[in-house]
């Protein structure tokens, strides 16, 4: 047995996905590229005013006056498509993209009970994605495919005869030379087309009329193009004007995150990375990568992640669409051993970091990784994970770390004027230590990358003075105050 | 982590001691010879002193939460930590700060986060005008904050600043530069401790000789 999901008004309602605009109003989608603004696809509101597919806007406009117009979305069909494949993975693997809106599943290899009422869950489902779907059940492809076009919203064929022969001849859009012949012999139905014989209706019509026989009588079979289930999940809206707060920005992300998160419950994952990229007015694009600490379908954790970054954002040109596209995982089934210390709420301490950074600036808050060198104050801040192997880094040992007072280092350092007695230094003039040198230590050496130009050469000295202890460094005779050990 | 947890290792903590260290770091720190002084869990602690004798127990408080295994924040008031002087800081969240202001937002981040067990607020090197700035609501609300929590934060400051801290100690230390060359167990013994204020009925991390 095969299913189809199709899509009414496909295009229309990828436009209209986001909007509160109520698709029984009277709405149509235009094509912006054609010169009149061709009318692509309308509601039934606007074919009841008089306007079809192939009308120039303006033609449009004069029949039905309070019409809305809304120009054609690739990105959101594409968005759309994805949606409708989400879902339709969620029963069976064996998918087939037929067109546009239009799904067909193989149910016999996947073992799913074939009633009406899983047509009406995965109805339901599509209808939480804000897809107004209608699904056909029946025991070849094109034949669901028909029952899916007439469905409300679903129609299981079980005697397949009795169902095409009720059905107009239009159902199989025939080339407009076939139809019009038929119309002409008085060939209404399917039913009526199927009591011709096949051979002499060849004959006559040519190799289509033998393939529309075969469709009416419902006896097409064929392979279904399976498509692969995909590794990333997207979402796209693109913006009416450019947007120039964050609140409509907000808005729109929480939806898409929303639609996202269904998606991927359908197929039981999670999201593990979101990737938000905002084309920019300017044709540039702004991109930015969140990895989720702990990985979550839960809406409003994803959202509070985004939030916390597009709070503080500003950007020099204003965004004109908005791309989500989310990287699934499996969810963790993690036990935490009784005495292990894990975070809490990795999602809320990731959400933390952000807003820290943005307080002391991104850069300022890590995990401090010493850099081997023989370089003074290297070292890189790492994003922290602080999971169990936090504990397993090769413990760094050495007279630096076993000996004496932690150093208090400067950033930048101090500016010194150091009198030299005997090459020591005896005097030093800053804004921190300011007197007569007690007691010195050094001078330590420090030197490295002699083998190209940006060899440099240092010398340390740790010295004491009324105020406490010092280090001190002497670059090609300049002085500076590196640090402090201790203040008195 | 809920009561029931926490208490219920301190009665397997009880119950078998010869379970692995682990069990009972939580509650210990190893401080030389200090003598025996107690940590309030979910408040606020006073360390006052000279930058050496502070930056010595530092020194001592990573080591265990490394050993102890639990994550620990440095809010830098001054951004003049040296990761380098330090053996193991790979479960240490590191906050650059530019002045006390970014320090006690930061703190104020980190405490209503509640992941991690510790935080130390360092404002030893911060100029006494930017401590005079601090308002000391800033405090209270800390206070109020680490009750709902597991967090311990720890204030390093070089004169009494927070007025409503469950504990403060100052530390003494007076170490001459010829002395740098010991090895820090040993200046530790140099060091002196005296206890300010001890007002605490919550339950305490030890801080106690090995």
């Amino acid at each position: 047995m095969f299913a189809v999901i199709y899509l009414p008004r496909f295009r229309l309602q990828a436009v209209l996905r986001w909007d509160e605009q109520p698709i029984c109003k009277a709405v149509a989608v235009v094509d912006e590229e054609s010169a009149t603004g061709e009318i692509l696809e309308t509601s039934e509101a606007a074919e009841r005013a008089g306007v079809h597919a192939g009308m120039s806007s303006t033609q449009a406009m004069a029949r039905c006056p309070g019409i809305g117009l809304h120009r054609r979305s690739l990105g959101q069909e594409e968005s759309t498509n994805a949606a409708l494949i989400d879902v339709a993975f969620s029963a069976t693997p064996f998918i087939e993209l037929t067109q546009p809106g239009v799904c067909t599943m193989d149910l016999g290899r996947s073992g799913i009970e074939h009633d009406e009422n899983w047509g009406e869950k995965m109805a339901e489902c599509l209808a939480r994605l804000r897809l107004q779907a209608q699904i056909g059940i029946a025991e070849n492809p094109d034949l669901a495919r028909l029952a899916a076009q007439t469905a409300d919203p679903v129609l299981v064929v079980g005697d397949s005869f009795s169902f095409l022969s009720g059905l107009g001849i239009n159902a199989l859009s025939p080339s407009p030379e076939v139809a019009g012949v038929l119309q002409n012999w008085g060939i209404r139905h399917l039913g009526e087309l199927t009591r011709l014989p096949k051979q002499q209706l060849t004959e006559r019509l040519g190799r289509g009329a033998a393939e529309l026989w075969n469709h009416a009588a419902g006896r097409t079979e064929r392979v279904l193009k399976l498509v692969r289930q995909p590794e990333t999940f997207k979402e796209f809206f693109e913006f009416e004007r450019e947007i120039e707060t964050t609140e409509p920005l907000l808005f729109i992300l929480r939806r898409l995150l929303e639609q996202l998160s269904l998606r991927l419950q359908c197929i039981y994952q999670v999201a593990a990375k979101l990737t938000v990229t905002l084309p920019l007015s300017n044709g540039t694009n702004y991109q930015r990568v969140f990895t989720i600490p702990a990985p979550t379908a839960e809406v409003n954790t994803l959202f509070r992640i985004l939030d916390t970054h597009f709070e503080q954002l500003q950007l020099d040109h204003a965004p004109v669409a908005l791309h989500l596209e989310v990287e699934p995982a499996k969810p963790e089934n993690q036990q935490f051993q009784l005495f292990e210390n894990p975070l809490r709420d990795p999602n809320r301490f990731g959400e933390t970091l952000a807003r820290l950074a943005a307080v002391v600036g991104n850069g300022n808050v890590g995990v401090p990784e010493v850099v081997p060198t023989h370089r003074a104050d290297q070292f890189r801040l790492k994003p922290p994970e602080f999971t169990s192997s936090s504990f397993e880094g090769v413990e760094r040992s050495g007279a630096e770390v076993q000996t004496g007072i932690p150093l208090r280092r400067y950033r930048p350092g101090l500016p010194a004027h150091v009198q030299l007695m005997k090459g020591q230094p005896a005097y030093i003039v800053s804004d921190q230590p300011h007197g007569r040198v007690i007691a010195i230590e050094g001078p330590f050496l420090r030197s490295s990358d002699w083998w190209d130009s940006e060899s440099w050469r240092t010398e340390e000295w740790d010295i004491e003075t009324a105020e406490g202890i010092y280090r001190v460094s002497n670059t090609n005779g300049n002085w500076q105050v590196e640090g402090c050990y201790e203040l008195r | 982590m809920s009561a029931t947890i926490v208490e219920l290792r301190e009665l397997l903590a009880t119950k078998y001691p010869q379970t692995p260290a682990r069990l009972e770091a939580h509650y210990e720190f190893a401080l030389s010879s200090l003598g025996s002084v107690s940590f309030p869990k979910a408040a606020l602690t006073e360390v006052c002193g000279s930058a050496g004798a502070t930056m010595l127990f530092l020194h001592v408080l990573f080591e265990a939460a490394h050993r102890q295994k639990f994550f620990t924040a440095l809010i830098d008031g001054k951004g003049t930590f040296a990761p380098e002087s330090f053996s193991q800081v790979s479960n240490l969240l590191w906050v650059i700060c530019e002045n006390a202001e970014q320090a006690i937002r930061s703190a104020d981040l980190l405490v209503r986060d509640g992941n991690l067990s510790m935080i130390v607020l360092d404002l030893r090197l911060n100029p006494e005008q930017q401590l005079r700035r601090i308002a000391a609501s800033s405090w209270h609300r800390f206070q109020r904050l680490l009750e709902t929590t597991a967090t311990t934060l720890v204030a390093v400051t070089p004169r009494p600043l927070v007025a409503c801290a469950s504990l403060r100690f100052q530390l003494h230390g007076r170490f001459q530069l010829s002395e740098l060359s010991q090895r820090r167990n040993v200046l530790l013994e140099q060091l002196e401790l005296a206890v300010l204020r001890e007002r605490s009925s919550a339950p305490l991390w030890e801080l106690r000789t090995a």
